[in-house]
């Protein structure tokens, strides 16, 4: 049966939130992939696959509904990650759109580039600016080992969203090189 | 560039982004309540997050056995020095027993904590930055959970309840910086806080601080809770003394404790919703929880 590119579209976004929902899960699941206290970022290196895949519209949407997530899932106050996220997506979507080539590399490269913002901007309003005592050891021993910890398993969810985007592409978005 | 920002779907986007300013006021305001939304995405993912973690720590259970071999072995001999330790204490067990009996008494210790109305809860998420341990549990304020409340192990206090949803709650544990409990040393009574701070909450630790200079409390003693705030009950086991030490001033010391409580292990935990004592004191924040008189003292008899 052939899908009208409305169909497919649809069914392409219904994966994506499946997968948000599974990196979710990956994320908060305790003790899974933790080693040494560090885990990694599922949904922001989802979020960032997204974002490389899709225009700037569809990846700030992806980075709202991963930042939701991660508000759930960090407990943070609600709504940061989600508006930090929808914004540095955003931007990415733009950025992936008329300057980066999505690519494997370049999709590592930005998932270090988004874990190393989002992470400094959390240690920035949490711990820096409320003076909490020697906190440069969390940013140091546990906030950027995630981001390098993500930046190495982004491969899976890059190829698992190119997979899907590609089974369900429309005539849009970036090409593959 | 220029259309999208004149664009109908670049104001939506500033539409969500001022939705978003308006929760993060909101949940600013509320502190540890939650809003309409975060109930509504709490009751998509929580069972989800219930059934996932099951099988998670099925399947984790089962492979740790071998992942954990050499830990296990090593645990397994610390196990067998704890044990020919115990043997030789058990010699000193029947002189003891007697001001034990006593002691458990004026605590208001008993195993099955008879004063405290608890909600068994499972463990269903611990916090990304895990520093703190920070969990969440599979029940909320729909049975009966309120904010501050205790929570428990069989072991002893494992920390607060920090926010309330609907159907699940996030527990602040011992080692967070923001934690403050009162608490005292069961062997010489002397009282002092607790708290949380990065370096030892990185190796599991956390210390209680304003012993006095002279304390005369010693590696191993246990650390309790006073129950003074009202928050906490008291004679609650936190956790035994690794170290002593002096505080840069000089003016007084603090020593370093180890929780009774595995975090990394935790499962399921109970919830005091209800005990003796509870509120006798209203909190004016969570750094004045407790009162204690600092630079030292003791509890009353």
């Amino acid at each position: 049966m052939k899908l009208t590119p409305g169909r497919k579209y649809a069914l392409r976004w219904v994966g994506y939130s499946l997968l948000f929902l599974v990196a979710f899960l990956f994320q908060t699941i305790p003790n899974f992939l933790v080693f040494w206290d560090v885990r990694p970022l599922w949904l922001i290196a989802s979020a960032v696959v997204v974002s490389m895949l899709e225009k700037e519209i569809p990846a700030a949407v992806a980075g709202l509904i991963c930042g939701i997530l991660m508000d759930m899932a960090d407990g943070r106050l609600f709504g940061f990650f989600s508006l930090m996220m929808m914004v540095l997506c955003c931007v990415l979507g733009f950025l992936a759109l008329y300057f980066i080539r999505t690519n494997l590399y370049s999709v590592l490269v930005a998932v270090l580039s988004m874990c190393v913002a989002v992470c400094l901007l959390d240690f920035f309003f949490f711990h820096l600016i409320w003076g909490v005592e020697e906190s440069w050891r969390l940013l140091v021993f546990r906030l950027l080992p995630s981001c390098a910890y993500t930046a190495l398993i982004a491969a899976g969810p890059y190829y698992l969203f190119r997979l899907l985007w590609l089974k369900t592409a429309v005539e849009e978005g970036p090409e593959f090189y | 560039m220029k259309e999208f920002f004149k664009s109908i779907k670049f104001k939506i986007l500033c539409g969500i982004a001022l939705v978003l300013i308006g929760a993060m006021l909101y949940t600013g305001v509320n502190e540890g309540v939650a809003g309409i939304w975060q109930n509504i995405i709490s009751y998509v993912v929580t069972p989800v997050q219930s059934a996932s973690t099951a099988v998670a720590n099925s399947f984790t259970g089962f492979f740790s056995t071998f992942f954990r071999a050499g830990e296990l072995e090593a645990e397994n001999e610390e196990y067998q020095e704890e044990l020919r330790k115990l043997r030789e204490q058990l010699v000193e067990y029947d002189e003891l027993k007697q001001e034990n009996e006593r002691l458990k008494e004026m605590l208001g210790i008993s195993e099955e904590y008879p004063n405290l109305k608890m909600v068994d809860a499972s463990v269903i998420q611990i916090a990304d930055a895990t520093q703190y341990h920070t969990f969440t549990i599979n029940k909320g304020a729909d049975q009966g959970i309120n904010l501050r409340d205790p929570v428990v192990t069989k072991d002893g206090l494992v920390g607060v309840v920090c926010e309330v949803y609907a159907n699940r709650a996030r527990v602040r544990t011992l080692l967070d910086v923001g934690t403050d409990v009162g608490c005292y040393i069961s062997s010489t009574r002397d009282v002092g806080i607790s708290a949380g701070t990065i370096p030892l909450a990185m190796e599991g630790l956390y210390r209680m601080s304003y012993l006095e200079r002279s304390t005369t409390a010693a590696i191993g003693d246990m650390v309790l809770s006073s129950g003074e705030s009202g928050i906490y009950p008291g004679g609650l086991i936190m956790g035994t003394i690794r170290e002593i030490r002096s505080e840069e001033s000089g003016a007084s010391a603090y020593a370093i404790v180890e929780p009774v409580v595995e975090y990394r292990q935790l499962k399921n935990v109970f919830v005091v919703t209800s005990f003796d004592g509870q509120g006798s004191v209203t909190p004016d924040g969570e750094s004045a929880q407790e009162s204690p008189s600092v630079g030292g003292g003791t509890v009353e008899k």
